[in-house]
């Protein structure tokens, strides 16, 4: 009797040291201790493509909540195929008069005006009308004639697109212009997100809004994040060419295959050159790792356009931005910042030659 | 029986409820490695979830969003679609998706089709840029 008792003691004790042990276990698993088993994750249509975001932690039910609502606001704010958006405003008024706008839209197409002087127009944000005539993406894509594009070219010059920052207005000069912020819009949408994540007390999570991914923080276990660069050609060499390890970066990548079709053998893809008003020829695809998503996303775009030496060379003059660039004969160049931060890992058995 | 063995049985009963609560929290946080899934999303909401090897070279599923039937098509631990009720078949020409991270899209018929690889697997990357 006195034993059994000794033995039940012992079991007792033997289960609160289980069960706290367990505890530990649970708050052992992230950063933040005991607010680490919670992960939320969200998916939604916009921006013609599907935003998903993950996030961990105790703020992150109702922040995620938030950041996918300010994504879809500034979604409807820059369409360009909404005629009722502020951009499909600004570009039924090109030629007649001006158009105010939301701080959101006019600090963003200013982001926009200041790369097109950078590149020398090589990222054009009123790319609109070789868009419209192209049509890659859409059910009425083809390769118009030289005349055509020629014709759509002529409406396309960032210095025809006229910013006030007094009143906050933007006009465009001539008729039948107009302004595409596909190469930017998702871009400042993810670092909306991010900024009201980090505001909600959000440490650890994932945006990826159609391929342009932040990472805030670091992984729930405190680890870094490992992104994962797609393989423009998965044929040659698998899905994955390169993992990032990141903290707290953005990386957007602009490629050759994301909307394109083929004709002739050609292959005619969403990114356009606005000196030859075709699909440009100098890469294959751009990433941008940085700390401002809607920087990369433009710089993805102007890199790809530019090409290795030209592109490159303007990503080594600026802060906190690294490049991966694959070239139309698929060698990986990097810039020495993102050199520390890049593991290819594409097979061998086509070349992988990383000169600089 | 005594009220010491009572006591006994009732410590093994908790013991054992604890266990497994613990490893029911252990497998609930940290599942053991497994292989890829492919996960089918309508809408946003999880719909169907097959592991990657299960997916038969030329079997074909089909789902339905908005616009109607999306038919995605197995092969050799791949994935693509192969029909889609939509204008422009972005998502047919994605063409085969293998790796974790990997998604085919369609935006029109709000139907994606993603590859998952596990957390606890180094070799699958969190997330793909593309």
């Amino acid at each position: 009797m006195r034993r059994n008792r000794l033995i039940g003691l012992v079991l007792t004790a033997l289960i609160v040291v289980g069960i706290s042990l367990a505890g530990c276990r649970v708050q052992e698993r992230g950063p933040g201790g005991a607010q680490t088993a919670l992960e939320v994750k969200r998916t939604e249509f916009m921006m013609d493509t599907v935003v998903t975001i993950t996030a961990y932690g105790e703020a992150a039910p109702a922040a995620v909540e938030e950041a996918l609502a300010e994504m879809a606001r500034i979604a409807d704010l820059m369409s360009a195929e909404d005629p009722g958006s502020e951009v499909g405003r600004l570009n039924a008024a090109a030629g007649q008069q001006p158009v105010v706008l939301s701080a959101d839209t006019y600090e963003l197409l200013a982001l926009a005006q200041h790369y097109a002087e950078l590149t020398d127009g090589a990222f054009d944000v009123t790319v609109r009308p070789l868009v419209e005539l192209w049509g890659i993406g859409k059910k009425n894509e083809y390769v118009p004639d030289k005349a055509r594009i020629a014709k759509a070219q002529a409406l396309v010059n960032w210095r025809d697109l006229v910013l006030d920052p007094d009143t906050r207005t933007a006009y465009l000069k001539r008729p039948g212009m107009g302004v595409d912020l596909g190469g930017a819009a998702k871009g400042y949408a993810a670092d909306r997100a991010r900024q009201i994540l980090a505001e909600r007390g959000v440490e650890s999570a994932l945006i990826d809004a159609g391929g342009n991914i932040w990472a805030l923080g670091r992984h729930p276990e405190g680890k870094p994040w490992r992104i994962g660069i797609k393989n423009p050609r998965p044929d040659h060499g698998g899905s994955v060419l390169a993992i990032v390890t990141s903290e707290d970066d953005t990386l957007v990548t602009s490629g050759d295959y994301e909307r394109y079709f083929i004709k002739g053998g050609v292959r005619y893809h969403h990114i356009f050159n606005p000196r030859t008003g075709e699909p440009a020829r100098a890469s294959m695809a751009v990433t941008i790792i940085a700390k401002n998503s809607a920087q990369a996303d433009i710089l993805s775009t102007a890199v790809f356009v530019l090409g290795p030496d030209k592109g490159l060379a303007l990503v080594e003059g600026l802060k906190d931005v690294g490049c991966v660039l694959v070239t139309p004969n698929e060698e990986i160049i990097m810039t020495p910042s993102a050199k520390q931060k890049v593991e290819i890992v594409r097979e061998e058995g086509v070349a992988s030659d990383t000169r600089r | 029986m005594t009220r010491g063995d009572k006591v006994v049985l009732g410590a093994v009963v908790v013991l054992a409820l604890a266990v497994f609560g613990y490893q029911g929290m252990r497998f609930r946080l940290m599942p053991p490695a497994q292989e890829a899934q492919v996960v089918v999303e309508v809408k946003g909401e999880v719909v169907e979830t097959h592991p990657l090897k299960d997916l038969k070279a030329g079997g074909q599923w089909q789902v339905k969003g908005p616009l109607g039937y999306s038919v995605y098509e197995g092969g050799d631990n791949r994935v693509r679609m192969v029909s889609s009720p939509c204008p422009d078949k972005v998502c047919v020409k994605r063409g085969w998706i293998s790796a974790s991270g990997e998604a085919i899209i369609c935006v029109p018929n709000q139907v994606v089709i993603h590859v998952e690889g596990h957390q606890e697997d180094e070799e699958g990357p969190d997330a793909l840029t593309q």
